[in-house]
């Protein structure tokens, strides 16, 4: 009856819908309810410290980085506003606080984020709370911060905010952080949102695709202190005071709170939890009969849905899916379901990968030794990779394979021996080296991004072999789209090739384990390697594909790349190899053709027990 | 001035010992769970106002309320286990418990705010004789003397129950790998649930004998905790040990800096103490090297 | 002993998260018997071992020593109820000292010191190496030696039902005799053993029954002495006649 139905629309509408309603709700309610200006400046309050969640969510929902900071932030970026307002107040407005405030919150940011260049995980968020406790300390005892009264504009100058106040300062704020979450959606979405939840994964995983994990993480706490400095210069220009109960360490596990309620890692999480959680804080009081008792109980409040939220609904509110919560609820327990993806028809014609055909040097490995504790695991091994060769690493299990390609893809530090790529000379324990030398890897148990759709999974890949900016990325400029499309072409490449362009779209933690080998040799691909080290890429995979996968690796050597197979299976291995190392308790036992190694008495040995 | 030195070093280990028993409480719970426990300085300031509650308003002698404060500290340890630590650590390579325990800090505060009121911070009186004690040019209260001795005591208590109870074996084991100590039949759930109680019981100790030294104040909590995570981070995670010398470093650091400079500092000297040993050793002075996982 | 000491796994289904894994084993390990668990990585072997453990608690089917259904208890239930798993990679507990380790595993039976320091002494004489390093900090012996604490542990706990996964892996020919001379003396005193193992003619000779896996199912089955002439068994786990015309 109607054609406005068309899935198009709907799945506009399903996209869009729930900002529209927020929006518009936000815009519309305090003149809808004819609020009075004090309940605006309350709305004003609470829509700076949502600023400031929407920054905690960028560190700590995209990039996974547990941080408390954001709240220290605010107050430098507060502070600081504060004092160039109170002694310049001729020369400045709103628009130079926040440019202000964001530049200091952008200094302060980066400080707060050299913790985490060494450690991460609950660790990091202890250090930031600290640092979060310690701002109130500091301004306490310092002249210029206004000590325990702290920096009250209204009273030096009454007629401080008089260019904007009232209704059109809470349109201003609102529009403001629109913009951020618009900024934070834009993000997500980019080639820097895509590393940030690389980066979350797994700092192993972004280091494979030579996505430089410190520098990730720094980007990410001075991304996430931006929103919380232009939080504090509104929270002052709107409050027109800031004092040491502004930034009560108890604020940041507040916003905390906001971020988890409303769910980490999505784009409106921070704005609904804030909602509720400051919302609670800031008009708790006006609910008739229990207003008074439900300020008087808010951190209680706070804490039992904190902990409702983590235990019931791990990914907030936003992220809340009834019906698979339903689903989930009737499959609990131990029933198990057999994954059903599309089919995969692996490719056997040329693959996607331009570089590995100019002729490169190999890639030598020579007398490398790797000790843990007082197990030797790798001896004094030699191993050469040349391109458009496969050369099959096997042994058994124990036998120092793994280790021995840890090693070779930078992940351990070898205690001694040598690595060059070309002539270029590399070391263990430079993961990031290794791969920008051209030399990809994929994981015994695969990384996968969970949260994502696959397509994704291999574009963070596919994104390191085009040259854009992050910002050009971020902000959709023409080349940033441009690049856009020409890693999503080769992502899409790389993953027909490997049979599955058809799940590019599904969630990458729905896949059975075959299709997660399958996505990360796609990975591998997609960063144009040189030389390809796959841990296993067989184990689990049913005789058809395994079929598959031969092929497909045979037009990988063929295209010039020197792929190094660790293998268990035999008759793959023999079939395939154009050279066979065999290791032994980390060494050597022998090397050479498939036809050779297979007669080789000790290879039989090692591998069937015999006497 | 060598002997204001020498004062500040002696008061800096005296507050240090103060940290110290928080950061042991810490310890204890994070080596046989992996969980860090948040709460752990309201669990602390539980005991402190326990102690103001029972010693000055119902008037009980000082043993009698001892034994009460460590056994309702340890009872709401265990609840804080049962209720939303182990919940959250069912779920696999998840921090949630940061978050409930935190939150569950942050419920007893507010619990305890509301009984206490908008009351003024008051003295508790200590069992000790409120006389200085001099020794040679340093001078140093009997009641800070009492945070050294019980800080010495818990943690000579605390090796050697690790190192001759089968309860200890079995902790030290969960520590190290969780799942072939239950393979052994070491149920990780049970070794949890004890270093909770001990936690708690050590929560307990450290209320009561911090108690005259801190006043009935309700909110140092947070800043206990922290400063108790600095201790820890300086000494390494789950080592004793550590935690002792970690604590007494950082207390001694902030006496210096303070007697040197101000004592605004004092807080930024931890961090930076802190921040100086990550740099050169991440896992502290006492943690164990720790390679990377591919 | 009587039927009371078989382990009998049936129709069991284990996987991690949502993803099935193992689909319908059925097994049997009698008292006084060896079995191998053969077949390619990936085939499910492991996930077979922890779902008997209790350490991969996705599983359904069911799990029986004697009469008692050890299927949905916990790790710990499983070793209080006589079976000792020893996963890959002499996993010990590192920082201990090797006589913690054992002692440790003496946990469930904390009450009777007098059979605990019996075993402690018949662990030495059945492992040699370890006499005189009971005070040594387990992290720094070699593979072979943790491997062989880690099975001194376990037999600590008095199982009725060893089970190990690949104990030969990345260790020496000494030492995986040593091992094996172990496994023997321990089947012949009434053990029961199950055994994953990837060196094949070296777990057929080691055994008394096999079962061989692939793609999560069981698909051969019967005594060592017949399998071992069995061609299936080596097209199975190594993926081809191993006799076939090299080159």
């Amino acid at each position: 009856m109607s054609r406005i139905s068309t899935p198009a629309v709907s799945r506009w509408l399903r996209r869009w819908s729930f900002s529209i309603v927020v929006v518009l709700a936000l815009a519309g309610l305090p003149p809808l309810r004819g609020w009075t200006d004090f309940d605006l400046l309350r709305l004003d309050h609470i829509i700076a410290l949502v600023m400031v969640a929407i920054g905690l969510n960028v560190v700590t929902g995209f990039a996974g980085q547990l941080s408390l900071g954001p709240g220290a932030v605010f107050a430098v970026g507060g502070y600081v506003a504060a004092i160039l307002a109170f002694h310049y107040p001729d020369h400045v407005n709103l628009p130079v606080m926040c440019a202000v405030g964001i530049g200091a919150a952008a200094i302060v940011g980066l400080i707060a984020g050299v913790p985490a260049l060494r450690v991460s995980g609950f660790y990091l968020g202890m250090v930031t709370l600290y640092l979060a406790l310690l701002i109130p300390s500091i301004v306490d005892s310092f002249e210029v911060t206004g000590g325990n009264n702290g920096i009250d504009l209204l009273q030096k100058f009454p007629d401080f905010t008089q260019d904007l106040s009232g209704m059109p300062l809470y349109e201003v704020t609102l529009g403001a952080m629109l913009a951020v979450v618009a900024f934070t959606g834009l993000l997500l979405y980019s080639r820097v949102g895509r590393r940030f939840t690389a980066l979350r994964t797994s700092e192993v995983l972004a280091e494979s695709l030579g996505v430089k994990a410190y520098r990730t993480k720094l980007l990410a706490f001075v991304i996430s202190a931006l929103p919380a400095g232009l939080g504090g210069a509104f929270y002052v220009y709107s409050q027109e005071l800031i004092s040491k109960s502004s930034i009560d360490p108890l604020i940041s596990i507040n916003l905390l709170a906001a971020c988890v309620i409303g769910g980490f890692g999505r784009v409106w999480g921070p704005v609904v939890g804030g909602a509720i959680v400051l919302g609670l804080d800031q008009f708790g009081s006006n609910i008739p009969l229990v207003g008074e008792r439900l300020q008087e109980w808010e951190l209680l409040i706070n804490g039992v849905l904190l902990i409702l939220i983590i235990l019931l609904l791990p990914e907030g509110l936003v992220g809340f899916r009834p019906l698979d919560a339903l689903r989930r609820l009737r499959r609990r327990g131990v029933e198990l379901r057999v994954v059903r993806f599309p089919p995969t028809v692996m490719s056997s014609g040329p693959p996607p990968l331009r570089r590995c055909a100019e002729p490169a040097g190999v890639f030598e490995l020579s007398g490398i030794s790797k000790r843990f504790g007082g197990v030797l695991a790798v001896d004094g091994v030699d191993l050469t990779l040349r391109p458009g060769s496969l050369h099959a690493l096997i042994g058994p299990n124990g036998s120092g394979k793994t280790t021995l390609l840890n090693v070779a893809s930078g992940f351990y530090r070898n205690d001694s021996g040598t690595m060059t790529v070309g002539n270029v000379r590399t070391r263990g324990g430079d993961a990031v080296g290794v791969a920008r030398l051209g030399v990809a890897r994929t994981f015994q148990t695969p990384k996968l991004i969970a949260g994502v759709s696959i397509l994704d999974n291999v574009l963070v890949a596919a994104d390191t072999t085009v040259a854009c900016t992050g910002f050009e990325s971020v902000f959709r400029l023409p080349r940033g789209i441009r690049c856009h499309h020409v890693a999503r072409e080769r992502a899409l490449d790389c993953l027909r090739h490997v049979g599955l362009e058809a799940a590019a779209g599904l969630h990458a933690g729905e896949a059975p384990h075959g299709t997660r080998r399958l996505v990360e040799i796609a990975r591998a691909m997609a960063t144009d390697p040189l030389f390809l080290l796959l841990d296993e890429p067989a184990a689990g995979l049913s005789p058809a594909e395994v079929e598959g996968l031969k092929r497909m690796l045979r037009s990988l050597s063929a295209a010039g790349v020197g792929v190094l197979l660790v293998e268990h299976n035999m008759p793959l291995v023999l079939d395939l190899a154009d050279e066979v190392t065999v290791l032994h308790r980390g060494s050597r036992i022998a090397h050479g053709g498939p036809a050779e190694v297979r007669r080789h008495p000790d290879v039989m040995r090692v591998y069937l027990g015999a006497a | 001035m060598l002997s204001d030195n020498v004062n500040a070093l002696v008061i800096g280990v005296a507050i240090g010992s103060v940290y110290g028993l928080i950061a042991i409480g810490y310890s204890i719970v994070y080596a046989a769970t992996r969980v860090f426990n948040l709460g752990q300085g309201d669990l602390i300031t539980v005991g402190v106002l326990l102690s103001y509650y029972l010693l000055v308003v119902a008037g009980w002698v000082g043993l009698a309320a001892f034994a009460a404060i460590v056994a309702s500290v340890a009872i709401i340890s265990v609840i804080e286990e049962r209720v939303v630590v182990r919940p959250a650590l069912r779920r696999a390579d998840s921090i949630g418990w940061f978050i409930t325990t935190l939150a569950f800090g942050v419920i007893v505060r507010n619990i305890y705010q509301n009984l206490y009121g908008n009351a003024e911070a008051r003295a508790i009186p200590s069992p000790l004789s409120s006389k200085a004690i001099q020794i040679g040019s340093v001078v140093i209260s009997p009641q800070e003397l009492l945070a050294i001795i019980a800080l010495l005591a818990i943690t000579v208590a605390v090796e050697l129950f690790y190192h001759r109870t089968w309860w200890g074996h079995a902790m030290r084991a969960t520590s190290e790998d969780r799942d072939t100590a239950a393979l052994r039949g070491i149920d990780p759930g049970r070794v949890g649930l004890l270093a909770f109680a001990i936690g708690g019981c050590i929560a307990g100790i450290a209320g009561y004998v911090l108690g005259p030294i801190l006043f009935s104040d309700v909110n140092e909590a947070l800043s206990l905790s922290l400063k108790g995570f600095l201790a820890i981070a300086i000494g390494g995670f789950g080592s004793i040990r550590g935690a002792l010398l970690g604590a007494w470093a950082l207390g001694m650091t902030e006496q210096m800096v303070d007697l040197h400079s101000s004592a605004a500092y004092e807080p930024v000297a931890g961090l930076g103490l802190v921040l100086l040993v990550l740099i050169v050793r991440p896992t502290g002075i006492f943690g164990g090297a720790a390679e990377r996982e591919v | 002993m009587s039927a009371n000491g078989t382990l009998r796994v049936d129709d069991l289904h284990a996987g991690y998260g949502a993803i099935e894994v193992v689909h319908g084993v059925g097994l049997e390990v009698h008292p006084g018997e060896t079995v191998c668990l053969l077949g390619r990585n990936g085939a499910g072997k492991t996930t077979t071992l922890s779902a008997i453990a209790g350490s991969c608690r996705d599983a359904r089917g069911s799990i029986r020593l004697g009469e008692r259904e050890l299927r949905g208890l916990s790790a710990a239930r499983v070793a209080g109820a006589g079976v000792a798993f020893v996963p890959e990679g002499h996993r010990i507990f590192r920082s201990l000292s090797v006589g913690e380790n054992l002692r440790i595993g003496g946990f469930l039976r904390r009450r009777d010191p007098a059979a605990i320091s019996a075993d402690l002494s018949r662990m030495l004489e059945l492992f040699p190496p370890l006499i005189g390093r009971e005070k040594q900090v387990a992290g720094q012996l070699s593979g072979g030696e943790q491997q062989m604490v880690a099975l001194a542990q376990a037999l600590m706990t008095a199982p009725r039902v060893l089970i190990l996964d690949e104990p030969s892996a990345g260790l020496g020919p000494l030492i995986v005799d040593a091992i094996y001379a172990a496994v023997r003396q321990l089947r012949d005193e009434g053990l029961a053993l199950l055994i994953v193992e990837q060196a094949v003619e070296r777990a057929l000779r080691e055994s008394d029954r096999a079962y061989v896996m692939e793609g999560g199912r069981v698909v051969l089955s019967g005594n060592t002495a017949e399998l071992a002439d069995d061609k299936r068994v080596a097209e199975i786990v190594l993926g081809e006649p191993t006799e076939s015309p090299a080159g």
